[in-house]
C-alpha cells in the first residue's frame, strides 16, 4: 500500500512538472510571439518607407543603410516586407526590389543557408530566393535539386520553376525522367507543374523524352508540351498517338488539344476509334477544343459510343463548339435511333443555355410571325427524351402565352404524371384563356373520364 | 447473503483495480505518445512552413479537379452561404454537388432562389447503388454546381449519390453546416500533389465555429463561442484533432477521417462501392475499408491528416443534442470495428493492423471501464473500505493527466494554426482544460456508454442535430 502512494504522489508530481512546462512553454511561446510581432511592427515601420521607395525608384536599391543584426526579429521583418513586395510589385520595382534584397544581403544569406543550413533550412531558403527573384542563386538551387533531402529538391524544383532561368529546363527535364525512372519520389505534378512555366522552350528540352523507353516519362513530357503550347512540335507528338501505351496516346492526344493545333485534326479522327475508351475520350474532347467543322461528324458520331464517358465528352464538346455543332446535337435529338446518344444530348443541351434559348426565341419568332415549327420540333424531341423539367417551369411561369400555349402542345402527349400536374395547374391559374382552354383540351385527351373544371 | 457478496467483491476487488490501473496505463500511456509525435509532427510542419509554398500549387495546371459533395438534410440555416463559400473556393477546378437528402424545410427553395437554378433532367449513373434521386436543379451560368434531391436516407448514401454524379478524378465531403477557410481545399490537396500516386485520402482539422463572425459565408473573426458548452467542446476537438488524428497519422494508423471535411481519390472509392449504408458512421468505415482494401491488394498507399486546412463547424448548443451526437458517433464506432474485427492484430494489415485498430477496441470499451470505475470506488465506499487519502490522490492524478492532455493540445494548437489571439482566449481555453474534468467528462463517459449499448442492442438510429446557423441571433432562453 505504502508503494501504491508512493507510485502515485510521485506520478502526481512529474505530471505537475510535466504541466508547468506544458503552461510555461504556452506562456512563452505567447509573450515571445507577442514580443515579435511588436518588434516587427516597429522595423514595418520603419523599414516600409524604405521598400516602398525603393520600389519607386525614389531610393537607390544598391546602399541599403541597414542597421539589423542578421537572423534577429528585425531581420525577418524586413525579408517578409520585401518578399510581399517584390509578389505585388510590377516588373520594374520588382526588379530594382530584387537588386536591394541583394545589396542588403537578404539573398546573400538565403544562399548561405541553401548551402550550409539545416534541411528545413535549406527547403526554406531555396523557397526565399525564388521570392527574391535572385538569378544569381540559380547553380546553388540546381544544386540542391541533387539534395538528400526530398523537401529540398522539392523546394528547389519550385524555386527553379518560379525564377524561369532557361538553364534550370534541362535540370528539371532531367528530373522528370529521373522521378519516373523510379530512381527519385518527388512529386511528377510539380515537376512538371514547374517545366509548364517555362513556356516553348522547355518544350525543345522535352522533346527527345517523347522517346524515353519508360511511358511514364513520355506521358509526361506530353502533358508539358501541352501545357506549354510547344506548336511545332505537333508532329511529335501526333507520332505519340500511336504508341503501344494507352495512357500515352490519350496524353498525346490531351496536349494536342490543348495545342488546338490543326494538323492534329486528322490523326485525332483516327483516335476516335480507339480500342481504349479513355484514348476516346480525351481525343473527343481535343477535338471540341480544335472547334473544327470536319470534326462535327465524327464528334456526333461518338454519341452512340459504347461508353458512356465518350458519348458525354463528344455531346460537351459539341454543345461548347456552338454554331454547326449545335445543329448536330439538335440533329441527334431529332433523329438518331440511339436511345443513349439522344439521352446524353438532352442531358447536355440542359446544362447550356440553349433550351431556355429555344423557348425565348418561340416567343421572338411569333411576334415576327415566322413559324416556330422546327423549336417546336426540338423541344417535342428533348421533351420526348425524358427532359420535360425545363418545359415545365417554363409553362408555369413563361411571361408569353404563345410560348406557354406551345409548350402545352409539346407536353401534353408524353406520359409522365408531373405533366398531369402541371397540365391541370395551367388549366385552373393561368392567366391567358387560351392557355387555360388548351391545357384543360390536352387534359381531357390525356384521361377523358376527368373532370376538368 | 449480503455478507457473501462483500466476500466475493473483496475477492474481486484487487483483479478489477489491477486491469483499471492497466486499462489506465494503456491508454494514457497512448495517449502521450500520440501527444509526442504531434508535437514532433507539429515543429517539423513548422519548420517546414514557407517551404511547401501551397499558394503555389493553384498556379500549376497539374492541381487535379475536385468535386466537393455536400450533404444536406434540413440545414436552410447555413446552406446557402456554405454553399456561396465553396463555390468560391480558391482553387484551379472543382464543382460542388449538393446532395438534398430529402429535407423537410425550406433548404432546397432557399437554394433555387439564391443561385437561380432550374430543374432539369440529368442522367443518372449509379455505379454505386443508391436510393433513387428525385430532381436535378442547375444554373447554366453557374457550371460548376448541381443540386440533386432524393428521399430521406441517410448521408452515406447522400454521399454515395454525389460520388455518382462526381465527374472529377477526387471529391471532398464536407458538411453543409460547415465553412471552409478560402484556401482549405488547396491545402487538403497538398499531401496529393506532393506524392498522387501513394494518398488516397486526406482529411483536414474541423474546429467550432460558434460565437466568431461569419461575413459572406467566410469566417471572419475567431472568437471562442459564449456558451460553456460550446468552450468545452473546443478543448475536446483540439484535443482530438491536433494530437489524436495528428499522431495517428504519423504512426501511419489513421483510422478516421471526419466527414465534415475529407478528400478521397475517386476511384478506389468506386471500386470499394462506396460509402456504406449499414452504419452511423460511414467517415471511419470508409477509411477503415480502404485500408483493409489497399493492403489486401498489396499497393502503397498512404491516409494522411493535415492540420492546416480548417473547416468551421457548428458544435451542438444543448445538452440533448451533444448527447445525442456523441451517443451516435461511439455506436457507429463499434459498427465499424465489429465489422472489421479481423483487422485487429493482423500483422499483414502493418500498423493499422497492430495498433490503430487494438487501440479503436480500448476506445470503445473505455468509457465502460471507467464507469465500472467510479461504481467501484462507490461501492468501496459503501463498503467502508476505501482509502479517501489514496482516492484523493488518484483524483489528483487523473485530473492532472487530463488537463496536461488538453493543454498539450492548446500548446499545439498556438504552434500550428494560432487562431485565437487573444490572452483572454488563451485563459478559457486553459480553464476549460481544467473544467471539463468536472462533469463534462462524466456525462460524455454515459453518452458513450449508451452508444455502446445502441450498438450491443444492434439499434440503428441517425439523429439530427438542430443547427441554428453561425449568423442567426439567440432565442430567448437558448444557450448562446
Amino acid at each position: 500500500m505504502y508503494n501504491a502512494y508512493l507510485i502515485v504522489t510521485w506520478a502526481i508530481g512529474t505530471l505537475a512538472v510535466a504541466l508547468v512546462l506544458f503552461v510555461a512553454t504556452l506562456t512563452g511561446r505567447r509573450l515571445a510571439g507577442d514580443f515579435r510581432r511588436r518588434a516587427r511592427r516597429r522595423v514595418e515601420r520603419v523599414y516600409r518607407g524604405l521598400v516602398a521607395h525603393v520600389a519607386a525608384g525614389t531610393a537607390r536599391p544598391e546602399r541599403p543603410d541597414l542597421k539589423l543584426r542578421t537572423d534577429g526579429v528585425g531581420w525577418e521583418a524586413l525579408d517578409e516586407l520585401v518578399r510581399a513586395a517584390i509578389q505585388a510589385a510590377e516588373p520594374d520595382a520588382a526588379a530594382r526590389l530584387t537588386r536591394f534584397a541583394a545589396a542588403s544581403g537578404l539573398a546573400e544569406r538565403c544562399r548561405h543557408q541553401l548551402r550550409h543550413g539545416g534541411g528545413w533550412e535549406r527547403a526554406r531558403a531555396a523557397a526565399r530566393l525564388a521570392d527574391y527573384r535572385c538569378a544569381e542563386a540559380l547553380d546553388d538551387l540546381l544544386h540542391a535539386t541533387e539534395d538528400p533531402d526530398p523537401a529540398v529538391r522539392t523546394a528547389a524544383v519550385r524555386a527553379l520553376g518560379r525564377l524561369g532561368d532557361d538553364a534550370a529546363i534541362q535540370v528539371l527535364a532531367d528530373v522528370l525522367a529521373r522521378v519516373h525512372g523510379g530512381a527519385d519520389r518527388l512529386s511528377v505534378r510539380v515537376i512538371s507543374g514547374n517545366l509548364a512555366r517555362f513556356g516553348p522552350e522547355a518544350g525543345e528540352r522535352v522533346v527527345p523524352l517523347l522517346s524515353h523507353p519508360v511511358w511514364r516519362v513520355r506521358g509526361a513530357a506530353l502533358f508539358v508540351l501541352g501545357e506549354v503550347v510547344a506548336a511545332h512540335h505537333t508532329g511529335a507528338m501526333i507520332a505519340c498517338l500511336a504508341d503501344a501505351e494507352p495512357d500515352v496516346r490519350a496524353k498525346a492526344a490531351q496536349a494536342l488539344g490543348k495545342l488546338a493545333a490543326r494538323g492534329a485534326l486528322f490523326p485525332l479522327l483516327g483516335r476516335l476509334e480507339d480500342p481504349s475508351w479513355l484514348v476516346r475520350m480525351h481525343t473527343a474532347r481535343a477535338l471540341g477544343r480544335l472547334a473544327d467543322p470536319a470534326a462535327i461528324a465524327a464528334l456526333a458520331r461518338c454519341l452512340t459510343d459504347g461508353h458512356w464517358r465518350v458519348r458525354q465528352e463528344a455531346a460537351h464538346s459539341l454543345a461548347a463548339s456552338g454554331g454547326a455543332a449545335l445543329a448536330a446535337l439538335t440533329e441527334t435529338v431529332l433523329a438518331s435511333p440511339d436511345r443513349f446518344a439522344r439521352e446524353q444530348v438532352v442531358e447536355e443541351l440542359q446544362r447550356t443555355p440553349l433550351l431556355r434559348d429555344t423557348i425565348d426565341r418561340l416567343q421572338r419568332l411569333a411576334l415576327e410571325d415566322v413559324p416556330t415549327a422546327p423549336e417546336a420540333a426540338l423541344l417535342t424531341a428533348v421533351a420526348k427524351g425524358g427532359a420535360v423539367s425545363v418545359m415545365l417551369a417554363a409553362l408555369a411561369g413563361h411571361g408569353s402565352a404563345h410560348v406557354r400555349r406551345v409548350l402545352v402542345r409539346v407536353v401534353a402527349p408524353l406520359p409522365n404524371p408531373r405533366i398531369d400536374a402541371a397540365l391541370a395547374r395551367a388549366a385552373a391559374n393561368d392567366p391567358d384563356m387560351l392557355v387555360r382552354h388548351d391545357a384543360a383540351h390536352a387534359l381531357k385527351e390525356r384521361a377523358p373520364d376527368t373532370e376538368v373544371a | 447473503m449480503a455478507q457473501q457478496l462483500q466476500i466475493w467483491f473483496a475477492a474481486a476487488l484487487p483483479w478489477v483495480n489491477l486491469f483499471i490501473l492497466v486499462y489506465y496505463v494503456v491508454v494514457n500511456g497512448v495517449y502521450f505518445a500520440l501527444l509526442f509525435a504531434a508535437g514532433v509532427g507539429a515543429v517539423r510542419h513548422r519548420r517546414g512552413h514557407g517551404t511547401d509554398s501551397f499558394e503555389d500549387l493553384s498556379a500549376l495546371p497539374t492541381a487535379p479537379p475536385v468535386t466537393v459533395i455536400v450533404p444536406a438534410f434540413n440545414e436552410a440555416a447555413n446552406l446557402v452561404q456554405g454553399v456561396s463559400a465553396l463555390l468560391s473556393l480558391n482553387y484551379p477546378s472543382h464543382e460542388v454537388i449538393v446532395v438534398d437528402d430529402g429535407s423537410t424545410d425550406d433548404s432546397l427553395a432557399r437554394l433555387i432562389d439564391a443561385f437561380a437554378l432550374t430543374e432539369v433532367d440529368l442522367i443518372y449513373r449509379a455505379h454505386i447503388p443508391t436510393e433513387p434521386v428525385r430532381r436535378f436543379f442547375v444554373n447554366p451560368q453557374l457550371p460548376g454546381l448541381t443540386v440533386v434531391t432524393k428521399a430521406n436516407s441517410g448521408k452515406a448514401d447522400s454521399l454515395n449519390v454525389g460520388i455518382n454524379l462526381s465527374r472529377c478524378p477526387y471529391f471532398c465531403s464536407v458538411d453543409a453546416d460547415s465553412i471552409l477557410e478560402r484556401d482549405a481545399l488547396l491545402r487538403l490537396m497538398g499531401p496529393i500533389m506532393a506524392d498522387p500516386d501513394e494518398v488516397v485520402a486526406t482529411g483536414g482539422i474541423v474546429r467550432i465555429g460558434n460565437g466568431s463572425t461569419v461575413e459572406d459565408g467566410r469566417i471572419a473573426d475567431v472568437r471562442l463561442p459564449k456558451d460553456l458548452l460550446s468552450r468545452l467542446q473546443v478543448v475536446e476537438y483540439l484535443r482530438c484533432f491536433l494530437f489524436g488524428r495528428a499522431g495517428w497519422s504519423n504512426f501511419g494508423s489513421l483510422l478516421i477521417l471526419s466527414g465534415a471535411f475529407s478528400l478521397f481519390r475517386k476511384h478506389p472509392v468506386l471500386e470499394l462501392g462506396g460509402y456504406s449504408t449499414r452504419t452511423v458512421a460511414e467517415d471511419m468505415e470508409l477509411v477503415v475499408r480502404l485500408h483493409h482494401h489497399m493492403r489486401r491488394g498489396g499497393k502503397r498507399y498512404r491516409v494522411t491528416f493535415i492540420a492546416d486546412p480548417i473547416c468551421w463547424t457548428e458544435a451542438p448548443t444543448t445538452l440533448a443534442q451533444l448527447g445525442r451526437q456523441r451517443r451516435r458517433w461511439h455506436q457507429g464506432l463499434g459498427e465499424t470495428l465489429i465489422r472489421h474485427a479481423f483487422l485487429t492484430l493482423n500483422p499483414r494489415h502493418g500498423a493499422v493492423g497492430l495498433f490503430g485498430m487494438p487501440f479503436q477496441w480500448v476506445e470503445l470499451w473505455g468509457p465502460l471501464v471507467e464507469l465500472v470505475g467510479y461504481g467501484v470506488v462507490a461501492a468501496c465506499a459503501l463498503m467502508g473500505i476505501l482509502s479517501v487519502q489514496f482516492l484523493v490522490l488518484y483524483l489528483v492524478l487523473s485530473l492532472l493527466l487530463g488537463v496536461l492532455l488538453s493543454v498539450g493540445s492548446v500548446l499545439l494548437e498556438e504552434m500550428s494554426a494560432r487562431s485565437y489571439n487573444r490572452w483572454q482566449d488563451l485563459a478559457v481555453l486553459m480553464a476549460m482544460a481544467v473544467l471539463e474534468n468536472f462533469g463534462y467528462r462524466q456525462l460524455n463517459v454515459i453518452w458513450r456508454v449508451r452508444g455502446l449499448f445502441q450498438f450491443l442492442s444492434a439499434r440503428r438510429q441517425w439523429d439530427t442535430v438542430h443547427k441554428r446557423g453561425f449568423d442567426a441571433p439567440a432565442r430567448t432562453g437558448e444557450v448562446s
